[in-house]
């Protein structure tokens, strides 16, 4: 399946982690979809910040698990979903509204 | 001498010279004041504590030259002018240095709108709003918890892109109550009901670095006391005369004997109350039947709560177990909607009759009330009606001495005002009307004419407390705690409550204050009668003041 670049990023993740990564390590977590591979969301992120001229150096990917949830006597748990962590070159900034 | 100049739209800069040597000489005075306290040894004195001293001396000199320097040009001061750091550097005397202040300012432009009506239009610099909304937003990164982030960690930047609007919305809000404020603190006006505020949301964007907006407001009438001394009154006076109290106690017993069984062969006659039977019919078709017990009034012409025209006429000369006819159009305001504005049929049938016998004014007749002969029963009644005659001819003074001071003074009053208060004397007279059974449909035909009499009512409350007001200003009427202590112990042993409870429950209802406005206001109605030229006329009026009860 090829997914489209706005399809890839879903939204940025707002944490003192990430926040902390991206000051001192010019790296940005992102909420992706959970079929986009690494590099989809490195094309995406090009392509979505082309006015920038950004430059992915390195993208690392992870699924995390849904947690679980109860109500009453139901138990269930909620999506899982993909996290990527997207280095970009030395300068390069994009916006994620911090 | 400071110069002040223009530093941007409403920004100003004073520019002060502080002289080395007052510095100095302040400077040494602390130094005393420190170095001649017991246990202080003037050489041991560190190097940082003279350098904290030079740095308040500076800095206190700084804040006293510069409020020196805006007092003289009546400049309105907004938020906190940019003081410079304290500078704790050593003091060169033959040196003047020069100290920029930069401080913002807002005016105000008064528009009369209508003679109790004012608008004021405000201009601030943006650059007052912009500081204010950086402090709030710091506060905010300060206390803040946001998801993923621990208190007081959460960026800036995120804070401002969550709550920027809503802070900057915030700002706006606060600075146009604060700048009100200020205004109205400033005084020449006083204010009445609630300002109209501009809406925050669907203000323009600032242009020029000004934030500007208007808020209009009502203020109370500027009122001339007219002429108040000397009021002509004409004061009803009159003796209960024995005659007049022989009429006033037929009235009573008629209104209170007990009403009797009549004889079984009685005929129905006057004012008589008959228990009856009824089948109401209407088209031919029976629409509600009683068979016991649904008296009939003839003096009120009323048949189990049923206005029925002709019902007297219909009953006269009934006796028991007669059945009698009468019709009546019903209206189209009747409550109940199966009759409203169609013709009906009632046949009544009488089960009783019942009569209020005739009483003499006698020993009997006093007995059966309770006293102890006719002589006593008098005595009691007269000093009643008494009363009540002297209730009514203080009311009547009282109410002569107001219209006179209403007709020769002329003035408008805030529509809002005015407005506020016949809302509320017409939902007080409506909830009156339903609680004494009018139905809701009589009273809302009647909504306009209550509107009418309310907005009046306000109108004439209003104007008279304006004029008495003045009046008791000019003529140092006050009320002594004392005399609202005796008022609220009367009023506590009328309810049957404690005095105390009483207060604090008038306290917390911010009631108090009312209090003491009426009492003003009759203290200085008293003085105007005691004023007035007061002619006396003779006129036995009747006494509605006090109606007797058995």
């Amino acid at each position: 399946m090829k997914l489209k670049p706005h399809q890839v990023i879903i939204r940025p993740i707002h944490t003192e982690k990430s926040v902390s990564d991206m000051q001192g390590n010019n790296t940005y977590h992102l909420v992706v979809h959970r079929k986009a591979g690494k590099d989809d969301v490195k094309r995406a992120i090009e392509t979505l910040f082309a006015q920038n001229d950004v430059k992915v150096t390195n993208v690392r990917t992870c699924m995390m698990p849904g947690k679980p949830r109860r109500y009453r006597y139901s138990a269930s748990r909620t999506p899982s979903w993909k996290k990527a962590i997207v280095t970009l070159r030395r300068g390069d900034t994009i916006d994620i509204g911090i | 001498m400071p110069e002040l100049r223009e530093a941007g739209p409403l920004q100003k800069v004073v520019v002060i010279d502080l002289p080395g040597q007052k510095v100095r000489e302040q400077y040494e005075t602390m130094f005393k004041d420190l170095a001649g306290a017991p246990g202080v040894n003037p050489d041991e004195i560190p190097e940082s504590e003279k350098e904290q001293i030079r740095k308040d001396v500076r800095d206190k000199l700084i804040r006293q030259m510069f409020q020196d320097a805006v007092k003289e040009s009546k400049l309105k001061i907004l938020g906190n002018p940019g003081y410079p750091k304290p500078d704790g550097s050593e003091i060169d005397d033959a040196a003047v240095a020069k100290v920029e202040i930069p401080f913002n300012v807002w005016e105000c432009q008064l528009t009369e709108l209508g003679s109790c009506r004012r608008n004021a239009h405000i201009k601030t610099p943006v650059a007052e709003l912009d500081a204010r909304y950086k402090t709030k937003i710091n506060e905010l990164c300060d206390g803040l918890e946001l998801p993923g982030f621990r208190r007081g960690k959460a960026p800036k930047g995120l804070i401002e892109k969550r709550m920027g609007k809503l802070c900057r919305r915030d700002v706006k809000a606060g600075i146009i109550s604060d700048l009100f404020q200020e205004l109205h603190d400033e005084g020449g006006f006083r204010l009445v009901g609630m300002p109209e505020y501009p809406d925050v949301d669907k203000m323009p964007e600032e242009v020029e670095n000004i934030f500007e907006f208007d808020v209009v407001f009502d203020i109370w009438p500027e009122v001339e006391p007219p002429p108040y001394k000397g009021l002509k009154i004409s004061r009803p006076s009159g003796e209960f005369t024995p005659e007049k109290l022989d009429e006033q106690l037929h009235d009573y017993l008629e209104r209170m004997t007990p009403t009797e069984e009549a004889p079984a062969d009685s005929t129905a006659e006057g004012d008589d109350y008959l228990n009856c039977a009824y089948v109401l019919t209407i088209d031919g078709a029976e629409v509600r039947r009683k068979d016991s017990d649904a008296y009939a009034f003839m003096g009120i012409n009323g048949l189990d709560g049923i206005n029925i025209a002709g019902l007297k006429e219909a009953l006269l000369g009934a006796k028991i177990g007669d059945t009698r006819e009468v019709e009546t159009d019903f209206p189209e305001t009747e409550p109940d909607k199966a009759l409203a504005g169609k013709h009906g049929k009632f046949a009544i049938k009488v089960n009783s009759i019942k009569r209020r016998p005739k009483r003499e004014l006698n020993d009997e007749t006093a007995k059966f009330f309770g006293y102890d002969n006719l002589t006593a029963m008098r005595a009691d009644f007269k000093e009643r009606f008494q009363r009540g005659l002297e209730n009514q001819i203080q009311q009547t003074v009282r109410r002569q001495a107001e219209d006179a001071l209403l007709a020769s003074a002329q003035f408008d009053l805030p529509e809002s005002l005015v407005e506020l208060q016949t809302q509320r004397n017409v939902q007080r007279t409506m909830s009156q009307l339903m609680r004494n059974g009018m139905p809701i449909e009589q009273i809302q035909t009647r909504a306009e004419s209550i509107a009418g009499v309310s907005r009046e009512e306000a109108v004439r409350s209003f104007r008279l407390s304006a004029i008495l007001e003045k009046i008791a200003d000019a003529e140092k009427i006050f009320v002594t705690e004392n005399q609202i202590s005796a008022t609220i112990e009367n009023l506590a042993r009328a309810q049957s409550v404690a005095p105390q409870a009483l207060w604090r429950h008038m306290e917390r209802e911010e009631l108090l204050s009312a209090l003491r406005r009426d009492l003003r206001e009759q203290a200085v109605v008293d003085f105007l009668i005691e004023k007035a030229e007061i002619e006396n006329i003779d006129v036995n009026a009747e006494p509605t003041g006090e109606k007797a009860e058995g």
